[in-house]
């Protein structure tokens, strides 16, 4: 598993004022968490932290976070939590930082990548991935960086389900297994026909309004 | 159409909505989605006129999912009525939308025909939208196109 640096320096609990002036600055907010550490207040690089999310899965990534507080300089093994974005602009506004202990299990999700073309495409069948990541525990240090899942065999009408995979070494799914990760639709007809039936029901409906209003 | 089964409230006060989404704007089921970019009103109509335009262009491929559903109700006074007389009757329902609402989902076509059909749906919305795409790199969704 590869190791990404970051730096970040501490911060004072301030207003929602002091926030948005960080965030004008190129800086993100964040917080530092974990047993040892407690809470911890921070402030990254939006542009730093943004090309790790781009470029790494955050759930499995391990981070060697620099903070300095001060005069105070201490590295922290760390796992980005969650990322909070606008809606919008889609710009980065908070992070959690979780620290991790390297002898203790972690439940974290783990992305699925689907390898190979289903064999039922040719014959039209659309794949629909329903499930993305899957929910594992294990040691931290034996966290895998993706989960492969071979769809190539799949037939319309098939599925792979999490019980499907095979788990690495010291890796446990926590995860149902029988959680579809993909399968394979049989292709849509245009729906001309219903929407003659449903305007018909709406009619009905309005009828059916209409008599209460009446009533009332 | 789609419109509500039964309602609390027969003739609520409507008013635009204010501020952003604080959730459902992230794609959650498909590889493609519409975001909205502007609040409205949108109407059951124009989300089936949407759904038709998407579905004729995709033709046979992919999946669509409607995210929006239209709770709300509007009502109307009857043509050449007097004001007065209390509220008009409940006469079509919309879907309040805040901006970066996920209006759309898609999935199963190719970039270009994804971007094709949601564009087409777009212009059935009375609001601004954009297309967005999953993005598989880092595992999180949201991608600006």
């Amino acid at each position: 598993m590869e190791n990404i640096n970051l730096s970040a320096q501490g911060r004072e609990r301030g207003t929602k004022g002091d926030v948005r002036t960080l965030r004008c600055q190129g800086m993100v907010p964040a917080v530092l968490y974990g047993k040892e550490v407690g809470n911890v207040l921070l402030q990254v690089s939006a542009k730093e932290l943004d090309t790790i999310i781009t470029n790494h899965s955050i759930g499995n990534t391990l981070i060697n976070l620099d903070v300095a507080n001060g005069d105070e300089q201490e590295t922290y093994l760390v796992m980005c939590r969650e990322v909070q974005r606008e809606p919008v602009r889609r710009e980065l506004l908070h992070a959690d930082f979780f620290q991790v202990v390297l002898t203790e299990q972690i439940i974290t999700e783990i992305p699925i990548v689907l390898v190979g073309e289903p064999a039922g495409i040719k014959d039209g069948g659309i794949l629909q991935h329903m499930l993305r990541s899957v929910t594992v525990s294990c040691l931290p240090t034996q966290m895998p960086e993706r989960l492969e899942a071979d769809i190539s065999s799949l037939e319309i009408g098939d599925q792979i389900s999490v019980g499907d995979l095979e788990a690495p070494e010291g890796v446990e799914f926590v995860s149902e297994p029988d959680s579809v990760i993909a399968l394979l639709l049989a292709p849509q007809m245009e729906e001309e026909e219903e929407e003659e039936t449903e305007e018909g029901i709406d009619t009905e409906d309005e009828a059916a309004e209409d008599q209460e209003e009446q009533e009332e | 159409m789609l419109m509500p089964k039964r309602v609390k409230y027969r003739k609520p006060h409507l008013s635009l909505p204010t501020g952003k989404i604080e959730r459902g704007y992230e794609i959650s089921f498909g590889e493609y989605g519409l975001q909205a970019l502007e609040p409205g009103f949108i109407s059951a109509r124009q989300i089936e006129a949407a759904r038709i335009a998407m579905t004729r262009y995709v033709k046979r491929g992919g999946k669509i999912w409607i995210k929006i559903f239209p709770q709300q109700s509007v009502t109307a006074k009857a043509a050449e009525t007097r004001m007065g007389s209390g509220k008009g009757a409940p006469d079509y329902w919309v879907a309040v939308v805040k901006p970066g609402r996920i209006l759309f989902e898609l999935a199963g076509v190719p970039d270009d025909i994804a971007r094709e059909a949601m564009r087409l749906a777009g212009h059935k919305l009375p609001i601004k939208t954009r297309f967005i795409k999953r993005q598989e790199a880092g595992g999180e969704a949201g991608e600006e196109g």
